[in-house]
């Protein structure tokens, strides 16, 4: 540079080389970028809305922090379906349908013993309990009608004959006394002693009906938060869990009805909890038999798994696709576009700037605005989940919030990219395509949102939102262990539906693995738009 | 100054499509100040573009300082460029402008902030320096650019229409800005569609017709071949008549025309004798004078007669 | 400027300007015939005292410069072939029940009924076909009203071509009718000619008789009023918004940001907070509540249907709102 040679303020010499010149280049880019979108209304409206967005999501998070947390029914067993007075839970305990009003515990249960099938032997003899189906005739000492329908002591019309050829069927239940004292019956549950015809075509069973005895209803209440987890995490066991309200065990099942308890886990051990421990002993799956710890205490469980998953789905929704695919759109598309289009491009490229410098430099800039824009909000989120969040070591949540307004740049820079190159590519209609290309990203991320694993994988919302699984499990190791009970344990804390294990570790299961190659991904993301943008870039003229 | 030109052009052509903007133009240009001369659309900008690495010649090749443009950024250090466009950072602030620019050549902020303060003052903007550009007067936003193309001292200064949409009080001011910058043994180029306007700056001279370069070298050179020309004077007066009789008989008037009462029209081949005399016979004559034009005297009727000759 | 006016038609180069055929988008590369000095532009606005064409005819000119654009090119708003091929892919995406009618109609093996229960004619097929989720109101119909309304005032603003059209005899009232109207008829071809398209489908394909048009014909047209106020909103918004933007694109993104984000976010909230109060912030809630009441779906929300009703109202009350006074402070010159 000619000229005379000038001090800094504090008279010292001003050392030239490559580097420094390039670094001030850049900064006073950076600078003018910035300047520009501070400039812009859309800027600030962006924000505006951004921010709206985010108080209105701690005013949610606020309000339900100060409710706490109601116990609820996780397994809904608290509820009289059928109306006879008995909740699901008693129901099950005493192995009576609650779609039955007839069924309840103590009334008795039908267990059969023989059938008349379709078409075997038209007639059976014995002192049983029947369920007739179709059209029969009984012979023999009548003892009573179970259910259904009153005594019907009336003679039976003579269009019903003793063959049973021409029976008005009808489905309703029915009796009568033939001419021969035979009982014609249909549709009928009865106790008697004696011989049993039924018609071609029709079925009927018999068996025995338990022991009737008096059971008071329980309150509603009772079942709920009735059946908490039985963990001991010392206790090095995988076979855990205890079936407090009994209606694994089916404590009070009749005698006559085998108590065949469940064992979904096939640990063969009916009506426990498998809790499967990783190599670093924590826990990384929950298998309860069916019933068991199904209703645990919320207001101790929830607290912890429904403040992450606020957290969780915050960083995902709020910030990786909001904010992250949005800002971009209207920040970032005409950082050169909109230079070429009003006509002031010129006076920065007739300065001694390569052309792909200059992108970089643009894109920087922006990338500090947008990017301390959103590091400043995931700040002020991570100071209220923090504050209000329930006890315990809340350190970690900044890691967390952290790693969102991390994962939330670096989409902003890999959308930032593709939407500059996409307004070099066609200055005229690359709006288009970015906003075409804005819906694809969005809906990839609602797809990733629902567990798809290979469809959305090239869409840079996949692995921003498997980024922010990772960071999650690497601040909250205990996070698979939490999800894993509001799965098993029918925690509604949305916990085991937003967050998942980071899905591409190359089977190693490991998040550190999960974020560097989702950033790998990302970086590329970023890069290659770059590159494409520049070549193109390159070789357009200034007109 | 080393040996390479500033400006070396070698049988440069751009054509947009099918419409030629620059045609085979072969120039080599260094020190001083040159004036481009040219109408609207005779390939002015077409130039200036192509010099600045905006657009790439689609044939010939062109060097500044020794080096192409289009294929790398670094004679930009030295050259300031003034461009047609009137778009500026409305919302930016002079100072703030031109300081931007002069960081792009690698200044400290504190240096562009000096450099710029400077530069301004230069072109008479000290007193608004810190007013928004979108605030100014289309002659402050000139001397604005002005000002960004010389913050960093620039061996060559490209000026595009510098005075366009000028008053003359701006005018004025550009002019001198430019021929400081002459004098100080810059290379400087300017455009204009208006003769008497580089007159004013320069004696020499490129003129450009329909992208093609038509003639080149001094202006009074070209002048001089101009006034062997046939020329027209117009003269209006108190009688018209009256006047005509005392020219008719003088050497370098060939015709006289009356166009009314009081105007008149003199025709002649060589108009600086014409003009020395004119004062003399005017004076002798003792009519009153209303006004003397020459109509013949601008770049158009230039133009026609170079572009009539080639 | 001439001081006379010719007689005659209009060529198509004064119609291209008049009204700003190309939207402004050659700016670029146009050359600006510079003034020369000495002499002041002026820019007389006289009145027009020969015979007008009828009122129709002036805003039919308005309506179809956004609509013809979209066929053919020339002497109408220039759409990209691009945007073409997005609002072609739109169109089949939205006829793909057809397809698929056509085909179970045609597959004799189907012996479940599965193609016909998955794609036939039923109250869920009838709603989601006009206000389904995914991919109609995710991917579909805010990206159509995004490309169609971006720029409908907003470059009539950017470029000075208000003043064009208000510098001759047009109402502001006409020319904002019909700016709404170009924009809502072509949202109509899509979403609720296919709609229609789709349940005629059924009908012809199956050999339906009249009692199957007796059955569904009340869920047909639950549907299609819900499609009509699904135009009416999108369309409202969209272009409220265009009024209220400097560049189409500003307008475009700033429309899917609020069908979108304001979905999800409600979506988020309920899921989180239990309560889906929130979704009468989203426009694409407050239709789908109303259109399953039309078609006689069970309600997916908890709040009372009167209230996503009042809200839709408002959005487009306020929506229209802003529109008109936007429009009514267009300015005569170009900003």
């Amino acid at each position: 540079m000619s000229g005379s040679e000038i001090n800094d303020s504090e008279g010292r010499r001003l050392s030239t080389t490559v580097w420094t010149a390039l670094d001030r280049k850049a900064g006073a880019v950076i600078e003018l970028t910035i300047k520009q979108l501070r400039n812009k209304t859309s800027t600030w409206t962006v924000f505006g809305v951004s921010t709206l967005l985010l108080l209105l999501l701690s005013a949610f998070y606020v309000d339900s922090v100060r409710d706490g947390f109601e116990s609820i029914d996780n397994d809904g067993d608290s509820v009289d379906y059928d109306g006879d007075g008995y909740p699901l839970g008693q129901e099950r305990k005493y192995g009576s349908s609650d779609f039955n009003p007839d069924e309840y515990p103590g009334s008795g249960l039908f267990i059969p013993e023989g059938e008349i099938y379709y078409n075997g032997p038209r007639s059976h003899t014995g002192n049983h309990s029947w369920d007739a189906d179709g059209p029969s005739l009984f012979s023999g000492s009548w003892d009573n009608i179970l259910d259904y329908y009153p005594e019907g002591d009336e003679p039976c019309p003579e269009i019903i004959d003793e063959l049973l050829e021409n029976t008005p069927y009808g489905w309703s239940p029915y009796s009568c006394v033939m001419a021969n004292g035979d009982r014609y019956l249909q549709f009928l549950r009865f106790d008697g002693n004696g011989t049993l015809t039924v018609a071609q075509g029709w079925y009927a069973i018999f068996g025995v009906v338990t022991e009737r005895f008096q059971v008071l209803p329980d309150p509603p209440e009772a079942y709920i938060d009735e059946d908490g987890i039985d963990w001991d995490p010392n206790n090095p066991s995988s076979s855990q869990g205890f079936d407090d309200d009994g209606d694994c065990t089916r404590s009070e099942y009749p005698e006559q009805v085998a108590a065949d308890n469940d064992d979904s886990n096939r640990n063969r051990i009916p009506c426990d909890v498998l809790w499967t421990r990783g190599a670093d002993g924590s826990v990384i799956q929950i298998q309860p038999d069916m019933l068991v710890d199904e209703d645990p205490v919320d207001s101790e469980l929830m607290g912890e798994s429904s403040h992450r998953s606020f957290i969780i789905i915050t960083g995902k929704i709020a910030f990786a696709m909001i904010i992250g695919i949005f800002l971009p759109l209207f920040l970032a598309l005409g950082l050169i576009r909109d230079e070429s289009e009003n006509g002031t491009l010129h006076y920065l490229l007739s300065k001694p700037i390569h052309r792909g410098e200059f992108i970089v430099y643009r894109l920087s800039g922006y990338l500090i605005f947008a990017g301390g824009f959103v590091l400043l909000m995931s700040l002020l989120m991570a100071l209220v989940t923090v504050f209000l969040g329930p006890e315990g070591n809340r350190l970690a949540d900044f890691n967390v919030w952290f790693g969102i307004g991390a994962v939330t740049v670096l989409s902003l820079a890999a959308y930032g990219s593709i939407f500059n190159a996409m307004g070099l590519m066609s200055p005229k209609y690359g709006v288009y395509l970015a906003l075409i290309y804005g819906v694809y990203e969005f809906a990839m991320a609602v797809m990733t949102l629902f567990g798809a694993e290979l469809v959305p994988v090239i869409s840079v919302s996949h692995w921003s939102l498997q980024m922010i699984d990772a960071v999650v499990l690497v601040a909250w190791p205990d996070t698979i262990m939490l999800s894993q009970m509001s799965t098993a344990f029918n925690i509604d804390s949305g916990l085991g539906f937003f967050w998942r294990p980071p899905l591409h570790t190359f089977g190693t299961g490991s998040p550190a693995f999960a974020i560097g190659l989702s950033i790998t991904v990302l970086l590329a993301f970023i890069s290659l738009p770059i590159l494409v943008g520049q070549s193109i870039f390159k070789r357009r003229e200034i007109d | 100054m080393n040996s390479t030109p500033a400006i070396a052009l070698d049988h440069v052509s751009k054509w947009y499509g099918q419409v030629i903007g620059v045609n085979d133009v072969s120039l080599a240009i260094d020190g001083g100040v040159t004036g481009i001369l040219g109408m609207n659309g005779a390939g002015k900008s077409t130039l200036f573009k192509l010099l600045m690495g905006r657009l790439r010649p689609s044939n010939g090749s062109v060097k500044l300082f020794g080096t192409d443009p289009w294929e790398t950024t670094s004679p930009y250090r030295r050259v300031g460029y003034v461009s047609e466009s009137e778009k500026m950072y409305d919302w930016m602030t002079s100072l703030d402008f031109v300081s931007t620019l002069a960081r792009l050549h690698g200044m400290t902020r504190y240096e562009a902030e000096k450099r710029a303060e400077q530069a301004l003052s230069f072109v008479d903007l000290e007193g608004v320096l810190n007013k928004e550009i979108g605030k100014y007067s289309k002659g402050m936003r000139q001397r604005v650019k002005i000002a960004a193309a010389l913050v960093h001292d620039p061996d060559l200064l490209i000026l595009d229409e510098p005075l366009h949409g000028c008053d003359p009080l701006a005018r004025t001011s550009i002019m001198n800005v430019i021929r400081e910058m002459g004098s100080k043994g810059k290379t400087v180029l300017v455009s204009s569609h208006i003769l008497e306007e580089i007159e004013r700056i320069t004696e020499q001279i490129v003129i450009l017709h329909s992208g093609k370069l038509v003639a080149l070298g001094n202006l009074h050179a070209i002048r001089a071949m101009l006034d062997k020309h046939p020329h027209r004077i117009l003269i209006r007066c108190a009688d018209s008549r009256a006047l005509a009789s005392t020219f008719i008989d003088q050497q370098p008037v060939y015709g006289v025309r009356f166009i009314d009462s009081e105007s008149l029209e003199i025709m002649t081949k060589d108009l600086s004798e014409a003009h020395q005399l004119l004062p003399t016979l005017i004076l002798k004559s003792g009519i009153q004078i209303y006004s003397i034009e020459n109509p013949d005297d601008n770049l158009e009727s230039l133009l026609a007669y170079l572009v009539g000759d080639a | 400027m001439s001081d006379t006016i010719e007689e005659g038609g209009l060529g198509e180069a004064d119609i291209e300007a008049a009204y700003g055929s190309g939207d402004g988008d050659l700016d670029t590369s146009a050359t600006v015939a510079s003034t020369p000095k000495g002499q002041i532009f002026e820019q007389i606005y006289r009145p027009w005292n020969g015979p007008l064409g009828p009122r129709w005819v002036r805003n039919y000119a308005i309506y179809r410069h956004h609509v013809y654009g979209i066929i053919s090119g020339s002497g109408h708003r220039r759409y990209h072939p691009f945007v073409r091929l997005a609002l072609l892919v739109v169109i089949l995406g939205s006829m793909t029940p057809i397809l698929m009618l056509l085909l179970s109609s045609m597959v004799s093996g189907d012996a479940t009924g599965f193609l016909n229960r998955m794609w036939g004619v039923n109250r869920y097929n009838l709603w989601g076909n006009v206000l389904g989720y995914f991919p109609r109101n995710l991917c579909m119909w805010p990206l159509l009203t995004a490309l169609v309304v971006g720029g409908l005032v907003s470059d009539d603003r950017k470029n000075g071509t208000s003043a064009l059209y208000f510098s001759r005899p047009i109402s502001r009232l006409d020319y904002a009718s019909m700016k709404w109207l170009s924009a809502a008829s072509v949202l109509a071809t899509v979403i609720i000619l296919t709609y229609m398209m789709y349940y005629s489908a059924a009908i012809v394909f199956k050999g339906e008789g009249w009692s199957f048009i007796a059955d569904t014909i009340p869920i047909f047209i639950g549907g299609l009023v819900a499609g009509i106020f699904l135009v009416f909103t999108y369309t409202s918004i969209g272009i409220a918004l265009s009024s209220i933007s400097t560049s189409r694109f500003t307008a475009s993104v700033s429309f899917l940001g609020l069908i979108l984000g304001s979905k999800i976010v409600a979506w988020l909230v309920e899921i989180q907070f239990e309560t889906t109060y929130i979704y009468l912030l989203s426009p694409y809630d407050c239709l789908a509540h109303l259109g399953q009441w039309l078609v006689g779906l069970p309600s997916n929300y908890d709040h009372p249907l009167i209230m996503s009703v009042v809200s839709l109202l408002a959005m487009n009350a306020a929506s229209l709102s802003i529109f008109a006074s936007r429009v009514s402070s267009l300015e005569v010159t170009r900003e």
